[in-house]
């Protein structure tokens, strides 16, 4: 393990985070039995009891993924000096590679934790929906579906805690870097961060298909906001647009974006998070636009109950008003970043 | 019971005010940024060192790579041909034409992150010490490390 300040702290929130999600779990189990042996009194009362202890753990939770998340690359970020060759977090990224002792899960991990961060909340903004759905009706409906969706932070959130425990207690001192993570010489394996993900397409064509399918989105949760359009097709579509502006706003990021903002000819989005710490917000709204986008949309499938369909729309316009709005920061910053330079 | 409505127009209004605010943050961290403090390899983005610094000058403009590596990849990766290669001596600093200068391939690494094992001298003297003193070998002729650049010929 290396030691240092970055490394205690996000030691101390993993374990936290892990206290807490094994609370949660526990408490969810207990919960379980309570409601598998039929809804007789006593078993309503201790899922009553527990609903409320478990809805607050959970929003801890959810705050504490919220944190480990830029702890994470902060983390990455101070460990850059620990190796000669290591120019940057791409490097970081790749130290382990290779190896045959334990440092060889390190960079495994890595791209675990980079799945499952992502993933707590979208499952956090989806239930925190769907909860407020059901706060807002007298006979809470939807409470089974929260309770199962506790289960799934918890479990989620366990995880990450455990690979984030995993890659800061795994040694990975004796593990070295041939040459610089970001130049084009020297080695096959230095060449990743100097080549565009998509080698067939010009970074104009990706940047013209991107920004036509984000404007259409904007306009599209524009008009869902206006209309209040909350129909599980509708929302579906939404969901797919979504996606596909998600994945091509990371294809944008690594291919056009990082190579303008840096002035630079390879492709290292993570070299923003030293050198243009400001356009890191820009990536952070554009992700969190994405996370409000598709937890209203879910919202649409799994709150959607008789009770609901009064009040799910205006829900979900104010849901969809903060994705619209978070994409137009993004849009606003990063544009202004792009001209400023 | 909470009855969650449309948007207020207060939202509206509290989110084009974050936009405008946003929008903001590049120029003030711009202005708060000394970037003319430290100057960066334009091929890998390394801070440099001016001692090592080879600059390329191209039609209207000029290029500055952290060392003799860099400038080379730059180089093999760009259609443009500078009109002239200014590398600066080990010892000293001193600006020197590439034409002018003498480069000795040694087993001494300047840059652990390129590897770059390119050293260069404003006096072949020096030169041929180092290359004795670090098991190098003074490059000339073809061995020049620009010497494929046409711009030069």
């Amino acid at each position: 393990m290396i030691v240092n300040a970055y490394a205690i702290l996000s030691l101390f929130v993993c374990g936290l985070q892990c206290a807490v999600a094994v609370w949660l779990t526990g408490r969810w189990l207990n919960s379980r039995r309570a409601w598998s042996s039929g809804w007789t009194d006593d078993g309503a009362e201790v899922v009553e009891r527990n609903a409320y202890l478990m809805m607050t753990l959970a929003l801890v939770l959810l705050g504490l993924d919220l944190a480990s998340w830029p702890l994470l690359y902060l983390l990455l970020q101070s460990y850059v000096p620990s190796w000669p060759g290591v120019m940057c977090i791409d490097g970081v990224t790749r130290i382990g590679t290779g190896s045959l002792g334990a440092s060889r899960f390190l960079p495994g991990l890595l791209v675990t934790l980079q799945v499952f961060k992502p993933l707590v909340m979208l499952i956090g903004g989806a239930w925190l929906v769907i909860y407020l759905a059901n706060r807002a009706t007298s006979k809470a409906p939807l409470m089974r579906r929260l309770l199962w969706g506790l289960l799934l932070i918890g479990v989620t959130s366990l995880c990450d805690g455990v690979c984030t425990a995993g890659y800061l207690l795994i040694p990975k001192q004796e593990d070295h870097l041939a040459a610089g993570c970001c130049t084009q010489v020297t080695s096959t394996t230095t060449t990743r961060s100097s080549e565009p993900l998509l080698a067939g397409i010009s970074g104009t064509e990706l940047t013209v298909v991107f920004m036509l399918l984000w404007a259409g989105l904007l306009f599209l949760l524009l008009d869902s906001i206006r209309k209040q359009r909350s129909g599980r097709k509708w929302m579906g579509g939404l969901l797919a647009i979504t996606l596909v502006v998600a994945v091509l706003g990371g294809l944008f990021l690594v291919d056009v974006l990082s190579p303008a903002l840096l002035q630079r000819p390879h492709h290292c989005p993570y070299d923003l998070v030293s050198e243009l710490p400001e356009s890191v917000i820009g990536i952070v709204l554009f992700m969190a636009g994405s996370f409000w986008v598709a937890a209203g949309a879910i919202a649409s499938f799994c709150a959607d109950v008789p009770e609901t369909r009064e009040i799910l729309p205006g829900l979900q316009a104010r849901v969809l008003f903060l994705g619209l709005f978070s994409y137009l920061g993004s849009f606003s910053l990063l544009s202004v970043q792009w001209c400023v330079l | 019971m909470v009855r969650p409505v449309n948007p207020p127009a207060s939202w509206w209004r509290s989110g084009l005010a974050v936009l405008v605010v946003l929008g903001m943050l590049p120029v003030i961290g711009n202005i708060f940024r000394n970037d003319s403090s430290v100057s960066r390899c334009e091929w890998d983005g390394q801070v440099m060192r001016p001692e090592a610094a080879v600059t390329l000058e191209l039609a209207g403009r000029s290029v500055t790579c952290c060392d003799v590596r860099c400038a080379r990849n730059w180089l093999a990766s760009h259609s443009e041909r500078p009109t002239l290669i200014q590398v600066r001596d080990e010892h000293g600093g001193d600006p020197i034409d590439s034409a002018d200068a003498f480069f000795v391939r040694s087993a001494v690494v300047t840059n652990r992150v390129n590897g770059n094992r390119w050293h260069v001298f404003g006096d072949r003297e020096t030169a041929l010490r180092h290359a004795g003193e670090s098991r190098g070998r003074l490059m000339r002729g073809d061995e020049h490390p620009f010497a494929g650049v046409r711009g030069l010929e």
